[in-house]
């Protein structure tokens, strides 16, 4: 890419002139020593001409697709003209700018090969298509949740009405995520856009828009809201502030995955910590003050960075646009050191988000302090913010710097991986132990981000729904236990199965789901992550790939110590029955889904492929 | 429940089972002339048949426990008549012409990615099919009277026999190594589930949790596997990875690495070693399970996976290799352990995991003569891959036999301790005749079914050792492990079913001071046979099993031979309705008269140590474990399993355990430790700058006149010396 750059100034330099020919010999050594075209590299401006004139020896000129390949695919081919002879490059190949790569077929082994660097030299970024749409309904996924939120506080003393209008809300904001994500379809670009200007002079607007990527993530945050408030349904702590920061949380959840303005994506994701913080200090557990204190600080101060990264981008695109997709298309002019400076402060941001190993420390407090409806919109959504903005935000718009961050996020996702594991084995607390598995499979998904391929980028978009469905249903469990005989504690628990069959029974379903069983989603994001890490790392694959054995591990061990086994001494079984209404269908819903789209894969990696694949297509990697 | 309401109920029953496979075999016809082609076409059906039958069960079962057996016969009824009727034309009519049938569809993609699923079906998958389909289905009639005494749970025990049924005819037919991984996981848990069906015993929930991850183990080698040949050849579909043969010895490295991992996924399903601890531990679960787990389903999905593999295989002499000392050695080593238990099912299952050598090393060498030919320039059939399919099949038929029939005794005396057995012959005739003749097939005495097979394994390994040394080894090990099974197949026969009805059994237990002493004390009682023979719905399948387990041999020379239909390579050219030749090959060569006579020995010697005598005993055998110094040792030794068992769990506890604890205190200390660090520093750093807003004003002007002046000194002095500017 430098030299990229370096020919980029020198094409600048060079005053347009009309269409030059220029000559290339075809050539060897007398004593057939060395093979060559002679210049090997030809920088010529769009519109040119390039002849190839025959030295001594039979060789031919043919198109291979980059500097390392060696041989003929498909493109120009000059056949193998007499020695003395010409051909000429036909003049549809130096029309738009980018880089011809040739060898010479019989002799691309002894390092015949040359390349034609038209114009710029880099291929033009492909357009974003951007389709505004006739009705609002990415406003609307904004507005209803808050006016929920504000009709709930109005039944301060109500005890039921606010769980019913929540419930009838999100109910409603799922109605709309599904719409949404069927009209976003699987075609490229961003689909149903909406513009409101806000700040002009700062160039700040309310831009909305969604793609295959952001699609998914608007229908888990619908598909998760109902399930919440469900198992919710018997707080009698406050409910009507419960659920109105239950709201308030979606609406920003939404915001974060649906906005397109670096800006007003910045207030969203800052917003998302405030009803979570209430969430953890309020209805949290004995350790609250603490947990509640570190989650916002921690995540706070990696934002805080995050923002510099942003008002860095801003002014280094000197567009006067917050606009994602326009800072995108400004990335050009962006050096190799800038992008690397920036992608670190972004990275740090998301990062803490995600967690990823050493940044993960403020998760397992935040869970096991907070209420379960806070759990599971943590894991379910709130996670997958970090991944998200690093593909949304980062990656398309600094190419060069997330190239070279790779080798440290796949060190990141790998230790992710098996250091979240082997806590995972070693938790009593099996909200903690669900926390930690959260670490482990979200280094799944990094590590799929760090592949830079197709494959990987599905992979890890895959996981961060898969993982959003599967954990807060992990966490729900964690939450029966607890509301059922007063702990969690896992070496306290045994023989449950005996006294809530059924039940039992959903929990084993999610329990293999989460270990990733084929036919539930996680099978499918795991498979995919790992052929693509092979793909791009090779025989590194085998640290990941042995997560699976300590994954199996963890999770069969924690169900042999909760559900099997002789019954337990230290709490009192009689109390337990199957579960109720409210905390039965929400993991039956969740084991239903997670279920179909690990069987259907498509109706997810359709959009998801395209919009990974653009990302891709855009960074110049495919 | 009243003899009455019994026959009631077996009438009911007869009509379910008849009822449900007219309707299967009419739904075929009709499918079939519809389509106006073969049942392959519709082969997708197979697998979909049980897995509905598993949610109905799920749905229905609720309402009455007896509704999930019918439910599950008729589900799994339908996939065993639609595999049959598959198996038919594959193998008797032979639609696919030595080659395969596939239909292929995109499961997911993108611009750069396909993951593709489907049918594929060939002779292995035929004859898969077949073993599968017919041994499952009577497993499950068979469950019908040995599971009723579980009452509720039948429920449960029938929905994920018919998943666990439906997930294995579905990785038969798969038409790509990734559909197969998912059906081969599905395999694993429903094993897992089966195994500890009876969760509230500690040991049951242990062995299912530990037949999991110790075959997960292998499955991440498989996942490997697939994963260096997807990213070698851009596809998983068999047709397209098996059609290039050039290609594949193109990129021999990357073939020899994915095919080990693959191996590897064999090593843990099919329970070699050293992977093959979890097996004995699965007896847990109920013993038709185990018959399930043996015969049809979870270990055969192994040697089914590396005779799927085979056109990889043969590009990979290594490969190859390996396969045929994994399996020689396991073969040898089972055999040994399976001499000394006294637990009937953990016999069966030594035997198992033993047999299951077998088919490996007749695979291995197979593959390693196809290699060897094709460097030498000659085209030949494996003959290995034949004899290994042969085996896999007749050991389906005869180990289903065994586990059933062993499943009926346990029913009948309630222990599975041999020792506490004996004299059941005259309790349960058709049971110990069926067994008898099981037994005789697994020890290779000829004309029975084992002996076929066994005979034609050794013949393909000893048919290497002219070309590579180490086959003359795995030979000698073959022969040994012949005898030994011939051995303890007896013992466990004789010790079962021998001997009077009525004895006196001596145990030796820990006496009441054993804890401070260590002393031992010999408790003697009588014990009174109380067996009687198994109902009808379990002894039918019984018979049927032993009518194939002394038959089934027969296949390799009746019709065009077992050979011609599942081969490797090209197939052999037949000689009409029988196959003379290759009957005159096997009963006249001398590899047969040495493996008869070994066989025999294995039998006579059994017959010498453990037939009980009047007083119910077995002196002789007795007497020579316990006098001398070797044998005694060695005893000791094998009926600790050579130990293997305790160092696993040991690893598998305490490696895991202690770092697990490593991990979570350095978590707490060091990394929560300077997150929590940096907050206290910021704490008492933001302590004392707080001091500065002392709410004196000579303190705030001396601190802005000091202020001032140290930005003159940075801006003035400091930058311009450094070179700096603003």
């Amino acid at each position: 890419m430098r030299l990229f750059l370096f020919l980029f100034l020198v094409v600048a330099l060079v005053p347009a002139a009309s269409a030059e020919n220029h000559t290339v010999i075809v050539t060897q050594a007398a004593d057939s020593s060395s093979y060559f075209f002679e210049p090997a590299v030809l920088t010529v401006n769009i519109g040119d001409t390039v002849e190839f004139v025959w030295g001594n020896g039979s060789h031919n000129v043919a198109q291979v697709s980059d500097s390392e390949s060696k041989t003929y695919d498909s493109g120009f081919y000059s056949g193998a003209p007499q020695v003395g002879g010409s051909w000429m490059l036909p003049a549809e190949y130096t029309m738009d700018d980018g880089t011809l790569y040739y060898v010479c077929q019989p002799h691309a082994l002894m390092g015949m090969s040359g390349s034609i660097i038209v114009g710029t030299g880099t291929p033009p970024l492909p357009d974003i298509t951007m389709e505004f749409g006739d009705f609002p309904w990415l406003s609307y996924l904004l507005v209803f949740p808050l006016i929920g939120s504000l009709w709930i506080l109005g039944f301060r003393n109500n005890p039921s009405a606010p769980r019913i209008i929540a419930l009838f809300t999100t109910l409603f904001t799922l109605g709309l995520s599904i719409i949404i994500f069927v009209k976003a379809g699987s075609g490229s670009g961003f689909r149903l856009m909406e513009e409101y200007v806000w700040a002009p002079k700062l160039g700040v607007s309310l831009l909305l828009g969604v793609d295959g990527l952001s699609s998914p993530m608007v229908l888990l945050t619908g598909i998760i809201s109902p399930l919440t408030v469900l198992f919710a349904w018997q707080e009698k702590k406050k409910p009507a502030l419960f659920f109105a920061l239950l709201l308030i949380m979606q609406m920003a959840l939404f915001g974060v995955f649906i906005t397109l303005d670096y800006f007003v994506f910045y207030i969203f994701w800052e917003v998302v910590l405030i009803p979570m913080f209430f969430l953890i200090a309020i209805w949290g557990g004995d350790n609250k003050r603490y947990a509640s204190i570190k989650f916002i600080i921690y995540t706070f101060t990696a934002s805080v960075v995050m923002l510099v990264g942003f008002m860095a981008l801003y002014f280094e695109a000197g567009i006067n646009s917050f606009s994602m997709i326009e800072i995108a298309e400004a990335n050009a002019g962006f050096n190799r050191d800038f992008q690397i400076w920036v992608f670190a402060a972004l990275f740090i941001g998301f990062a803490v988000k995600i967690p990823s190993v050493p940044w993960h420390t403020w998760l397992p407090d935040a869970h096991v302090e907070a209420p379960t409806a806070g759990s599971i919109l943590l894991a379910g959504v709130m996670l997958k913010m970090g991944l998200y903005g690093l593909m949304r935000a980062a990656i398309p718009v600094l190419p060069l710097g997330a190239e070279y961050f790779v080798p440290i996020m796949v060190v990141l996702a790998i230790v992710s991986i098996l250091y979240g594991a082997a806590l995972s084995l070693g938790q009593e607390d099996l909200k903690k132990l669900v926390a930690y598995s959260s670490i482990s499979h979200m280094g799944v998904a990094l590590l799929g981000v760090a592949t830079m391929t197709e494959l990987g980028f599905a992979g890890a978009v895959f996981m961060m729904f898969a993982h959003g469905i599967l954990s807060p249903a992990m966490f729900m469990i964690a939450g029966v236990m607890l509301h059922q005989v007063g702990t969690r504690d896992i070496s306290k628990l045994g023989g449950l199965a005996g006294y809530q069959p059924t039940t039992a029974g959903l929990f084993v379903v999610i329990f293999l789901g989460s270990l990733g069983l084929p036919g539930m989603a996680v099978f499918v994001a795991e498979l995919a992550v790992f052929i693509a890490f092979f793909q791009s790392h090779g025989y590194w694959l085998i640290l990941p790939i042995f997560g699976m054995v300590l994954t199996a591990g963890y999770h069969l061990w924690a169900l042999q110590r909760i559900l099997f086994g002789p019954d337990s001494e230290q709490v009192e079984m009689n109390q337990i029955h199957e579960a109720p209404w409210y905390e039965f269908y929400p993991l039956l819903i969740i084991i239903i889904i997670a279920a179909f789209f690990g069987i259907f894969p498509s109706y997810l990696m359709d959009p998801i492929t395209v919009a990974c694949y653009d990302i891709l297509a855009f960074m110049g990697e495919v | 429940m009243s003899e009455k309401d019994l026959d009631s109920s077996n009438v009911d029953l007869l009509v379910t089972i008849f009822g449900s496979l007219a309707l299967a075999l009419g739904l075929l016809l009709f499918l079939v002339q519809e389509d106006g082609t073969s049942p392959v076409n519709v082969a997708w059906l197979i697998p979909v048949f049980s897995i509905v039958s598993f949610v109905l069960i799920l749905l229905l079962g609720s309402y009455d426990p007896r509704r999930g057996g019918s439910i599950a016969v008729i589900g799994v009824g339908f996939s065993s008549v639609f595999s049959f009727g598959v198996a038919y034309d594959v193998l008797i009519n032979d639609v696919t012409n030595g080659g395969y049938i596939e239909s292929t569809r995109i499961w997911f993609g993108g611009q750069t990615f396909a993951f593709e699923f489907g049918t594929y079906i060939d002779g292995l998958a035929g004859l898969l099919l077949l073993v599968v389909g017919f041994v499952s289905y009577l497993v499950v009639v068979f469950s019908l009277g040995y599971m009723v005494k579980d009452g509720d749970r039948q429920v449960r025990y029938f929905a994920e026999i018919a998943l666990f049924v439906g997930v294995m005819l579905g990785l038969v037919i798969a038409n790509s190594f990734l559909l197969m991984f998912i059906f081969w996981e599905l395999v694993g848990v429903c094993s897992y589930l089966l195994i500890g069906f009876w969760y509230e015993k500690p040991s049951a929930a242990s062995a299912a949790k530990k037949a999991f991850i110790v075959t997960r183990v292998g499955d991440v080698f498989l996942l490997l596997g697939l994963v260096i040949l997807f990213n070698t050849f851009g596809t998983l579909r068999y047709s397209e990875l098996f059609g290039d043969p050039e290609l594949l010895s193109e990129n021999a490295a990357a073939v020899k690495w994915a095919t080990l991992c693959i191996f590897g996924g064999a090593v843990g399903k099919s329970a070699q070693f050293p992977l093959h601890v979890w097996l004995p531990d699965a007896m847990e679960g109920p013993t038709t399970v185990s018959a399930l787990i043996h015969a049809a389903t979870m270990v055969k999905a192994g040697v089914f996976l590396v005779a799927r593999s085979y056109p990889l295989i043969v590009h990979s002499p290594d490969t190859a290799l390996y396969i045929a000392v994994t399996g020689g050695v396991t073969a040898f080593i089972a055999a040994s352990m399976a001499m000394v238990m006294y637990d009937i099912k953990r016999v069966l299952a030594y035997s198992t995991i033993s047999q299951l050598g077998y088919m490996f090393l007749g695979l291995g060498a197979g593959a390693w003569a196809v290699w060897h030919a094709a460097e030498s320039g000659i085209e030949i059939q494996a003959q290995g891959y034949t004899a290994g399919l042969f085996h896999l099949m007749n050991h389906a038929f005869f180990k289903a036999l065994l586990f059933l029939g062993c499943g009926a005794v346990i029913h009948a005396v309630h222990t599975q301790d041999m020792r506490k057995m004996g004299g059941l012959r005259k309790a349960m005739p058709i049971t110990s005749t069926a067994m008898g003749l099981g037994v005789l097939s697994i020890a290779g005495v000829p004309f029975f079914s084992g002996f076929w097979s066994k005979d034609e394994i050794l013949e393909a390994v000893h048919h290497n050792w002219e070309a590579e040394g180490i086959f003359g080894a795995l030979w000698w090990l073959g022969l040994l492990t012949a005898a030994m099974t011939a051995f303890y197949m007896t013992r466990l026969w004789m010790m079962t079913f021998s001997g009077p009805a009525f004895h006196e059994v001596e145990e030796v237990i820990p006496s009441d001071d054993h804890s401070d002493s260590g002393n031992w004390k010999v408790l003697k009682k009588e014990v009174k046979i109380q067996a009687h023979e198994a109902p009808l719905v379990m002894t039918i399948p019984l018979m049927i099993l032993a009518f194939l387990a002394v038959f089934s041999g027969f296949m390799v020379f009746l019709g065009e031979g077992f050979g011609s239909v599942v081969f490797y390579g090209t197939p052999p050219s037949s000689e009409g309705p029988i196959q003379w030749g290759l009957l005159d090959h096997i009963l006249l060569s001398s590899l047969t008269y040495l493996s008869v006579l070994v066989g025999l020995t294995g039998v006579i010697l059994g017959y010498l140590f453990y037939k009980r005598g009047n007083d119910g005993q077995t002196p002789f055998s007795t007497a020579f474990v316990s006098d001398n110094i070797v044998t005694s040792n060695l005893h000791t030794f094998l009926s600790n399993r050579m130990y293997m068992a305790r160092l696993f769990d040991w690893f598998g506890m305490r490696t895991w355990d202690t770092l697990a604890m490593a991990c979570d205190w350095f978590d707490r200390n060091i990394i929560d430790g300077i997150v929590n660090g940096i907050a206290s520093i910021t704490e008492i750093l933001s302590g004392q700058v707080r001091k500065l807003t002392s709410g004196f004003t000579g303190h705030y002007a001396s601190l802005t006149i000091g202020g001032l002046g140290a930005l003159v000194v940075i801006t003035r002095v400091v930058f311009p010396l450094m070179g700096w500017s603003l």
